[in-house]
């Protein structure tokens, strides 16, 4: 008989949500593609030589401990370290209530494990970051949307949604869901909540306690406007849950990232995690620690910040000066993306396919939908602009407005 | 809903013996029970006989049945319900609804969390088991002074290869500067992979670098596996006793683990046969080399005996082969994949074991469709294993260091292999299984006066930490009935000085001899290296 892979892989496959982003980095890593697609740091601007005298100094002075296992939760140092740079945020936390992940994606996917299965309802932003539709659709829960405005998610339908529940019967005040939102320099909008709604979104849950999950990878990249606190650090957020990462004010690579959760949900995490890779790697986490204490993060940062501003201005001052009207875009005032509204009769993944043609690439607005069968973003692009200096900004944007242009003139190639 | 019990109770298909060597008669009992649920003519439900007509049938007095009964529901194979007499169990983990109760109560007695707490589903230790912290709170303990582990299952501190691993590090950064800090393939870094394929064509694999995934340690290649081809309910077959963090990662993915005895040349066919005929086991995970606890290997008759039924049954085999090079004695035992010619086996390794641990690098090597699945799983889990440690890996790997890092580590573990046995021969109360010739532990029962969670806990007062054999058995129809003597015993993460002042240590505490070692003086002991 021998083993039936195909059937073997079969029932699970349903599970697993197609992957929009592996698709399309396969098409853009050839050189000549200039990319707004993957949400990827500039990597000039990684600090290798800092980087590289961290790991040379930590094996060094600490080398059997930083090749040998490690505590699940996390380096102990790197907790406190993270506790002591959170309060500058204004997160109080205890090291104890911050646990290190393999990068936020996997914090993403520990929390799945931990808060969801198919009974729970996970109310998320639409559009929404893909990395945590799939880690949370793992766990089959429904995805129900909220929409957003300039001011981040409307949270009127939070209240419009849990009392509508009730009324059918759907659902007891602890009916079963949780709140996924990237609140700053939403991916992929780019947009950030307001403190107003912020403060509003603390009420809901203030009367009607959910698990609240704040995705914040983009928080410390604001380049103008008026900083707004974590959702974490305002009254009334102490309950709940807070992502960060390395990811993108350092390395990527490097798959370093931290939740923040009240203790009992802490202790569920570690089991999660003991099972899914027991800990992360202990060498990076003792390497970033000693980037972060012996190099000055706070001016690397600085300096990204600064590439970045001019990057955002260069793409869109080219939206302005190549796109046609009729087309809108965001205004981020920080993070890594552009979100942009065509006419409604363009399919944006159609003019993908002729804009790779012409060497330049974007990610569809379908990718960020909760349920496939939506086509509510059919006519929406995300644009990063934080992976090209602003000459290929420059030429991309030309580029792709022409091919935006064609379809607008029904004649696409 | 629960189907109600069957009307007629079942029979127990026993002939007690009464021989002067037999053993007692609650444990034959026991043992027919078990044995009978674990093959599967007992099924969940099931009633057993009345204690009473038991007690009759078999002729034996009524307080050894009830004796037996007892144990059984301790083991979690049977229940007492009320009015219904006393029921066969359902293999582990418990129902959704039950763990998140115990869960929820668990929690709510512990800690005073925000009130969303109510209502989670169930992850906690509840259904993983008592030992559910147990991996995560030994990683922990490394490096305590003063005491000597023969509990964690890591490598020596002093043969990992620091220097080398920095040197390569280093290079790999200056030669691949951005590229070794952005995201990474999924799949692993095509140097790496490409590596590992050739290695594995040494030890007769044949995989090409599309066969093989990069995972972040063993543990992850586990639950990449059991997210991809095992839904909740389903059955996963493991050899009994075995590696903890395997019953625990498929326990978390919701599978009914079903424990399959092992002798000395592994798991035995003839119940994993009969296992395969009557139950729907979706996988079989199994460690042909060098098995974790009980050191032993599958002789090479045995492995084409273990892959005929995984054949006949379309049921296939994860080869966990973390230990698989690391032998005291040559030849190499060539993993079960280097046997497999039907797409049977998954292979999977780390150089946690023979490397790094910290560095957090595994692989899975098996069918291509079944890679490109876990891909998959694994980027929505963690994108990718860290991108630097990989390209240590890589460099040391293809400069031939990993061969001879190999060497020099085998002659070491085979030195406090040796050292461990000679300083337990003198010890009367515990017996050391034979079979162990390669990894990095001693399985060993101890005498019948002995409880291995006492002695563990008296040990460890002394400075000398050991893990009870309990938390590797599936929880369940899976334990033997002396699963209690137990204790496992790794002899690689100390030195032969330290093993022989550790085993001193633990003569003392098998003796329950008062403490010769004052407290203090343990504290500031450091490890003899």
């Amino acid at each position: 008989m021998g083993v039936p892979w195909d059937v073997c892989l079969g029932p699970s496959s349903v599970r697993l949500r197609s992957s929009a982003i592996r698709d399309l980095l396969a098409v853009t890593s050839q050189p000549d593609v200039i990319s707004f697609a993957g949400g990827l740091p500039a990597p000039e601007l990684f600090p290798i030589d800092d980087l590289r005298a961290s790991f040379d100094a930590v094996l060094r002075a600490d080398g059997a401990a930083s090749l040998q296992y490690g505590p699940t939760e996390g380096h102990r140092p790197l907790r406190e370290y993270l506790a002591s740079r959170l309060s500058l945020r204004g997160i109080a936390a205890s090291p104890d209530e911050i646990l290190i992940t393999s990068g936020s994606q996997q914090g993403l996917d520990l929390l799945g494990a931990v808060l969801l299965d198919p009974r729970v309802t996970v109310l998320i932003e639409a559009p929404s970051y893909v990395g945590a539709l799939q880690a949370f659709g793992r766990c089959q829960p429904r995805f129900q949307t909220l929409t957003m405005d300039e001011d981040g998610l409307c949270t009127d339908e939070l209240w419009k949604l849990v009392d509508g529940n009730q009324r059918r019967g759907l659902g007891a005040p602890a009916a079963p869901a949780v709140i996924y939102s990237v609140p700053t320099f939403q991916n992929p909008s780019g947009v950030t909540m307001s403190l107003d709604r912020r403060r509003r979104l603390l009420e809901f849950l203030a009367v009607r306690p959910l698990p609240l999950i704040e995705d914040d990878p983009y928080g410390e990249l604001r380049f103008d406007g008026r900083d707004v606190p974590p959702l974490r650090a305002l009254p009334g957020g102490e309950d709940t849950i807070y992502l960060g990462t390395f990811s993108k004010i350092l390395a990527p690579g490097l798959r370093l990232g931290w939740v923040v959760a009240p203790r009992p949900v802490i202790d569920r995490l570690v089991i999660a995690k003991q099972g899914a890779d027991l800990h992360t790697d202990s060498l990076v986490q003792r390497a970033v620690l000693h980037y972060c204490r012996h190099a000055d993060l706070e001016a690397h940062i600085s300096r990204l910040k600064e590439c970045y501003r001019l990057r955002r201005d260069a793409m869109r001052s080219a939206l302005e000066r190549h796109f046609p009207s009729g087309v809108r875009w965001t205004r981020p005032e920080g993070g890594l993306f552009f979100w942009v509204t065509l006419p409604r009769s363009l399919d944006s993944q159609r003019i993908l396919a002729d804009a790779v043609a012409q060497k330049v690439a974007f990610v569809p607005g379908t990718a960020f939908q909760a349920n496939p069968e939506e086509s509510t973003f059919r006519h929406c692009l995300r644009l990063n602009f934080s992976n090209a200096d602003p000459a290929r900004i420059e030429v991309g944007i030309r580029r792709l407005a022409e091919v935006v242009g064609t379809h607008l003139e029904g004649t696409p190639k | 809903m629960r189907a109600p019990p069957r009307a007629r109770p079942v029979a127990l298909n026993l002939e007690p013996r009464r021989e002067r060597d037999a053993p007692a008669l609650y444990r034959q009992i026991f043992d027919a029970t078990r044995g009978a649920v674990l093959t599967g003519e007992l099924a969940a439900g099931d009633r057993l006989p009345p204690e009473r007509d038991l007690a009759n049938r078999l002729g034996v007095n009524r307080t050894t049945v009830i004796r037996a009964y007892s144990d059984l529901a301790t083991a979690g194979v049977v229940e007492a319900r009320p009015g219904r007499g006393t029921l066969v169990r359902a293999p582990t983990p418990a129902t959704r609804d039950q763990a998140r109760s115990a869960a929820v109560t668990s929690i709510g007695a512990r800690d005073q969390g925000p009130a969303w707490l109510i209502g989670l589903p169930p992850l906690g230790r509840a259904n993983l088991g008592p030992d559910a912290g147990l991996l995560s709170d030994l990683a922990g303990t490394s490096g305590r002074p003063g005491l000597i582990s023969f509990a964690l299952g890591t490598p020596s501190p002093d043969v990992v290869p620091r220097q080398r691993l920095q040197e390569e590090l280093v290079a790999a950064l200056d030669e691949c500067g951005a590229a070794g800090l952005g995201y990474g393939p999924v799949e692993g870094l095509p140097t790496l992979k490409a590596t590992i394929a050739g290695r594995l064509a040494q030890r007769r694999v044949i995989a090409s670098p599309e066969q093989v995934l990069v995972v972040s340690g063993a543990t992850q290649g586990i639950a990449l596996i059991a997210q991809s081809l095992i839904e909740p309910g389903d059955e996963v077959a493991v050899e009994s006793p075995t590696y903890i963090g395997a019953l625990q990662t498929f326990a978390a993915a919701g599978a009914r683990l079903i424990g399959v005895p092992v002798d000395g040349k592994g798991v035995r066919v003839d119940l994993l046969e009969s296992v395969l005929s009557r139950r729907r086991i979706r996988l079989l995970f199994l460690q042909p080399t060098h098995h974790n606890p009980t050191g032993t290997t599958v002789p090479p008759e045995r492995r084409e005996q273990l892959l005929a039924p995984s054949w006949r049954y379309g049921v296939p085999i994860v080869e966990d082969d973390a230990y698989g090079e690391l032998w005291h004695e040559p030849p190499d035992p060539f993993p079960l994949k280097a046997s497999d010619r039907h797409e049977l086996v998954i292979h999977l390794s780390t150089f946690s074991k023979t490397v790094a641990p910290g560095l957090r690098v595994g692989y899975v090597a098996g069918p291509a469709a079944l890679v490109r699945r876990l891909a998959l799983a694994k980027q929505f889990s963690d994108l990718n294993t860290s991108a630097l440690s990989q390209l240590a890996l890589a460099r040391f790997l293809a400069a031939g260091e990993y061969e001879r890092h190999l060497h020099l580590v085998r002659a070491i573990y085979a030195l406090r292999w040796a050292t461990m046995l000679a300083a337990l021969s003198g010890l009367a109360n515990i017996d050391v299984s034979p079979h162990s010739k390669g990894g990095f532990y001693l399985w060993c029962r101890l005498d019948g006066a002995l409880n291995a969670r006492q002695i563990v806990a008296a040990a460890a007062r002394r400075g000398v930490t050991l893990i009870a054999g309990e938390a590797f058995f599936p929880p369940g129809s899976g334990a033997p009935g002396d699963s209690h003597r137990w204790i496992r015993l790794s002899f690689s993460s100390a030195s032969p000085e330290a093993i022989v002042e550790g085993i001193a240590r633990l003569a003392v505490v098998l003796r329950r001899q008062p403490i010769s070692i004052p407290a203090s003086q343990i504290e500031g002991t450091q490890p003899l290296v």
